[in-house]
């Protein structure tokens, strides 16, 4: 009797000791659903989809490391479990205003925002999320974690061994994080985790927010490791383009003396042409500009490389030429590519005798432009400290009007040909709720009998801003032919607003397409018209080597080679492109923005339309 | 088992029951929930639906693809029913059942499965 009474004292120290560690894997599983919950919340989809899962501990991990950190930290429980809880909440609430606004989930790549967090990022967050409110979950929260400091005993005895073993190993996974070694890629690849690379969104579905961005971190540091594959060159090199789809206007002869045309490019504001929706017929009144220039044929249509936002993508397409495709693990171009020197349209015009300039009227070091501009080659980029402090505003932002007196004003001052990027602000959302200056003019965009209340407001007030940049175009226009100097003008849409309701009310777009795959409208005034932007479907990367064309500047070899790709679309049965061009250019484009040299075509690429200064001359002035 | 572990238990019960949405009156079965993708992307399911009298009618089932919006898909003034889908469910996408206020009374999210791999 005595030793089973011993062995049942025993049994029961035992099992008082082994309570604490059981609570706490408890309460890690609980963790992990709870995340979890949040996770497929935030992508909107069934709450316990994939629970139990490879992708559902994967996921879990870093928020355990996390909550046994703080638990190692702090020695309360509570207060480990109530921050840990509070961090996913942060991030999964991002994540549902991102997938909302943006339709596409929080990214690894995000955290380079952060890292150049600004006065301006915070100014164009607050439009999306309520800082009052995270204000307050914060000041609550902090109460929160001191009072478990007051009423919540110690979970670690003192001096206990137990508690700096859980510090070591939460250190050291954080660490492992940092370092990416190669196991943590063979926890986080992308065949276990299911990886899509060209769905984000499904890539998190299978592997959890936190899933997929560890996976990005350990892939990060390959992001610009792309390899070059000289197959995927040669079979581009071998596709023949059509000789001439448009054929090239007879001119005179180009003269060293000829004159050489000033080039805009302004790029638009989330502009698209609201006609391609199905409820929407007829907006010549709204956007008569547009019209007017596809009267004219100089209307085309451009894949742009984002939806709903990331303007810094299109932007870096047409400043580069490079594809984004080429770097799948890159979303922030200008964050990413932390180089002295990127190869550029701007360089190119530099050594044609172009002065450089770029205009934005927003802060210069919103998306890190001050140093990607820099790099780019711009003789001087005029941010919204260079507007006058009397700039119109209309919406949430600078004019347009105001864009385009600048922009005029820097032509009226040059001395030598001139390019300008133009980079426009005022169509920013959301759309929700958008201050407009002209109330009167707001209340008579017509609107689809039966749509509903919100996508009404919706639709005037992304309409209204639009409106006001179609009128800055007309503007522009004029006051450069009005110039009697040879010019090109082009002008595009960044991409696609991220309207909540609009698109549905709409009942869609008359392709049958979702908004993500749209094309937004290309303008090109001006230069020699050997190749008008009339009816032609191309890509943002595509942009440079059409602007050079255009104002008879000699394309450098890899412009030749864009030229090249743009022909093929071309081609009948072009208008998509096929893998052979996409990689063939990605490889391309890797050994272009690495300063590795190209392989020389045999025989030189049609380039009608680049060898005449004097075209543009003549044609620029006369349009 | 002492009462406040009981009671910790039925708690736990009860939250964990509000997740995975028991708590309503009303059940959208869908087959299958998990499709291979060996054939395509896309496949087709059987919805079936069924909702108690406190429900206002009309019920709407909505479809979303991930990340997209939701778009109604099948209305009816039916407590119960049931209807194929086109051959447009793709891994991820949710089907919503709807009540006539518009709130969502059941969600399911279909998945999809890797085709398992043959041969060497």
């Amino acid at each position: 009797m005595v030793s089973i009474g011993k062995r049942l004292h025993l049994e029961g120290i035992a099992a008082g000791r082994l309570a604490k560690p059981m609570a706490l894997v408890l309460l890690c599983l609980l963790l992990s659903l709870v995340v979890w919950v949040m996770d497929r919340r935030s992508l909107s989809v069934q709450p316990l989809v994939g629970v139990i899962g490879y992708g559902f501990f994967v996921n879990a991990l870093p928020f355990v490391v996390v909550f046994l950190l703080l638990l190692a930290l702090s020695n309360r429980l509570s207060s480990g479990l109530l921050l840990t809880l509070f961090l996913a909440a942060a991030l999964y609430g991002a994540n549902y205003l991102k997938i909302k606004y943006l339709l596409q989930p929080v990214a690894f790549s995000d955290v380079f925002v952060l890292r150049e967090f600004h006065l301006s990022t915070l100014h164009l967050l607050d439009n999306y999320a309520h800082p009052f409110w995270l204000l307050t979950a914060i000041v609550l929260l902090l109460l929160m974690v001191l009072a478990t400091f007051r009423y919540d005993p110690g979970f670690f005895r003192r001096r206990s061994l137990a508690r700096w073993g859980v510090l070591g190993v939460s250190l050291l996974a954080c660490a492992c994080v940092v370092a990416s070694p190669a196991w943590l890629g063979d926890v986080y690849s992308s065949r276990r985790l299911r990886v899509v690379p060209w769905s984000p969104e499904r890539t998190m579905l299978h592997a959890g927010l936190a899933g997929a961005i560890l996976y990005s971190d350990v892939e990060y540091a390959n992001a610009l490791r792309e390899p070059v594959s000289p197959e995927a060159i040669d079979a581009f090199m071998k596709l023949k383009p059509p000789a001439t789809v448009t054929p090239p206007t007879v001119l005179p002869a180009a003269s060293p003396a000829a004159v050489k045309p000033d080039v805009v490019i302004v790029q638009s504001e989330s502009f698209f042409d609201p006609e391609i929706l199905k409820d929407i017929d007829d907006n010549a009144s709204l956007l008569p500009t547009l019209h007017k220039a596809r009267a004219q044929g100089l209307v085309g249509a451009m894949k742009a490389p984002t939806f709903g936002g990331g303007t810094l993508r299109t932007e870096f397409e047409v400043l580069t030429g490079v594809p984004m495709l080429a770097y799948p693990e890159i979303s922030f171009p200008y964050l990413q590519i932390n180089r002295k020197h990127i190869p550029s349209l701007v360089q190119v015009m530099h050594q044609d005798g172009y002065a450089a300039y770029a205009v934005h009227p927003n802060d210069g070091n919103f998306w890190d432009r001050n140093k990607a501009f820099k790099a780019m080659g711009f003789d001087r980029f005029f941010s919204k400290k260079d507007f006058p402090a009397s700039a119109r505003h209309d919406g949430w932002y600078i004019a347009d009007s105001s864009l385009t007196d600048m922009v005029e004003g820097l032509l009226s001052k040059a001395t030598r040909p001139t390019f300008i990027m133009a980079i426009s602000i005022e169509g920013h959302g959301p759309y929700e709720h958008v201050p407009v200056d002209d109330k009167a003019a707001w209340g008579r965009i017509p609107v689809p009998a039966g749509w509903p209340p919100k996508a009404v407001k919706e639709y005037r007030n992304y309409v209204y801003h639009i409106s006001d940049a179609d009128h800055e175009l007309g503007r522009l226009w004029d006051f450069l032919k009005a110039r009697n100097r040879p010019f090109v003008l082009v002008f595009y849409g960044d991409h696609l607003p991220g309207l909540q309701y609009v698109y549905e009310a709409a009942h869609g777009f008359d392709n049958g397409r979702p908004a993500n795959t749209q094309r937004v409208p290309w303008v090109l005034v001006g230069g020699n018209g050997a190749r008008p932007a009339q009816g032609r479907k191309i890509y943002s990367w595509m942009m440079g080597s059409e602007v050079l064309g255009a104002a008879g500047i000699k394309r450098p070899p890899y412009y030749t080679m864009l030229d090249r790709a743009d022909r093929l679309l071309d081609a009948p049965g072009g208008g998509r492109l096929d893998t052979t061009v996409q990689d063939g250019i990605d490889s391309l484009a890797r050994l272009y923005l690495n300063g590795r040299p190209l392989p020389k075509l045999s025989q030189p690429a049609a380039q009608p339309d680049t060898d005449v200064a004097a075209g543009a001359t003549a044609k620029g002035a006369a349009r | 088992m002492n009462r406040l572990s009981l009671l910790r238990l039925v708690a736990l019960s009860g939250a964990l029951s509000v997740l995975s949405g028991c708590g309503h009156s009303a059940s959208l079965e869908v087959s299958p929930t998990h499709f291979l993708e060996c054939h395509g992307p896309n496949t087709v399911v059987h919805v079936k639906w069924r909702v108690s009298r406190r429900v206002k009618l009309p019920v709407t089932i909505y479809v979303s693809r991930l990340g997209h919006p939701p778009v109604p898909w099948y209305s009816s003034s039916e407590r119960v029913g049931e209807q194929d889908t086109g051959d447009w469910i793709a891994d991820g996408s949710s089907l919503m059942l709807r009540d006539g206020h518009g709130k969502t009374l059941v969600q399911r999210t279909v998945t999809s499965d890797d085709c398992p791999k043959t041969g060497g």
